[in-house]
């Protein structure tokens, strides 16, 4: 224990108050030591107060702990899987949108495509005049089809009387067109 | 005959035994991360005062021990070796000078303010907020002047909480060693604790 030299607790005392062990063997037992303290408010207080102060380290060092850890384990949830908040991003907008376009734009137009209406019967009526000059046409074209000599052809069949004939010709098809009309 | 077939018998047991790997705890890594991160990460932090270090390294400390995990005789706790390592893996760290050079200025680094925000008051004036933090700063700016190998054995004893011979198990000391660094650990702590200094100001800006 103290001295009688000196009035205090020697460091080695006070040390072995604060680790809670076994007294040293320098020192005497710890039931000497807490007499002491009782009698001692100057190493009371100072025990205390350094105690006080060890325990306070201890727990702020653990909390602070504690809050670094969760938040990097945090940091590692959101790394391996893409946080709710993060779709508020722009860039995942647009790319969600220009993969809507993709997909809506082919299918609206195949869509738009097949609901294009049939042209309307009454809309294509054609008009009298414009029916019996198709069918004049039609009737030459068969004229042209069932003559043994084609009439772009005929000059080459008579080539001494082509003019005459070419030109007896084309009046006759020409009068012919005429009483027709 | 009889000596021959035992040799054989021998023999057969000794490649069994070699190519059978032997269980161990760290198998389990998922477990045993789940279980002692908070206390490797803390002492880590703490020590480096540095977040991403402690997170390094913590990571280092648990690849380490799953790697060295055949050595693990089972001899010691768990936390015991797990701490062994981390002690070791500080030790590495801090004798780099980039660390040294890194330490003075970096955006990692821990302030005494940020930590001061965790202490528990339980009272609710201001003046005995203000002592608490000045309490605990007082504490956190003195392990910044112990040594190393100082800081290593009063963060395992003050903060983890440890006994002198787990602390002399992970540091390979003798616990008279152990008891002695802790008892100029402590001395420092007393000037610094008596005289009331607090180098950084910052704690009272905290409150």
């Amino acid at each position: 224990m103290n001295s009688p030299q000196t009035p205090h607790l020697t460091h080695e005392q006070f040390c072995d108050l604060i680790l809670a062990c076994s007294p040293h063997p320098l020192s005497s037992d710890f039931a000497a030591l807490e007499q002491h303290l009782c009698a001692c408010p100057s190493c009371s207080e100072e025990l205390t107060r350094l105690s006080r102060s060890l325990t306070l380290f201890r727990e702020a060092s653990s909390g602070f702990a504690q809050q670094q850890l969760a938040e990097i384990r945090a940091r590692r949830t959101e790394a391996v899987l893409p946080a709710p908040h993060t779709l508020a991003r722009p860039l995942y907008w647009a790319t969600a949108a220009v993969l809507a376009l993709a997909v809506l734009v082919p299918f609206g137009l195949q869509h738009g495509s097949a609901r294009t209406p049939a042209p309307d019967a009454a809309a294509i009526t054609t008009s009298p005049h414009t029916q019996e000059s198709d069918e004049a046409l039609l009737e030459e074209i068969d004229q042209d089809i069932s003559a043994s000599v084609p009439s772009s052809m005929r000059p080459l069949v008579d080539p001494v009387a082509s003019t005459t004939a070419t030109s007896a010709g084309n009046n006759a098809a020409t009068s012919q067109k005429t009483a027709e009309n | 005959m009889t000596s021959q077939v035992l040799v054989n018998e021998g023999m057969s047991a000794l490649n069994e035994a070699s190519v059978t790997p032997v269980a161990t705890p760290f198998d389990d890594l998922e477990s045993v991360v789940a279980t002692y991160e908070q206390r490797v990460f803390r002492f880590m932090l703490v020590s480096l005062r540095d977040r991403d270090a402690a997170q390094s390294l913590t990571q280092d400390t648990f690849l380490r021990a799953w790697m060295a995990r055949s050595s693990f005789r089972g001899d010691c706790a768990i936390f015991t070796w797990l701490m062994r390592i981390a002690v070791n893996l500080i030790r590495d760290h801090t004798r780099t000078n980039r660390f040294r050079f890194w330490k003075r200025a970096d955006a990692n680094s821990v302030d005494v303010s940020e930590v001061a925000q965790h202490i528990p008051h339980l009272e609710s004036s201001l003046e005995s907020r203000m002592i608490a933090n000045e309490q605990m700063a007082i504490v956190w700016e003195s392990v910044a002047a112990l040594s190393n190998r100082q800081r290593d054995i009063f963060l395992l004893r003050f903060v983890e909480d440890l006994n002198l011979s787990e602390i002399a198990a992970i540091t390979n000391l003798p616990i008279s060693t152990v008891k002695s660094h802790l008892y100029r650990a402590l001395a420092i702590l007393r000037a610094r604790h008596t005289a009331g200094i607090l180098p950084d100001k910052k704690t009272k800006e905290a409150v």
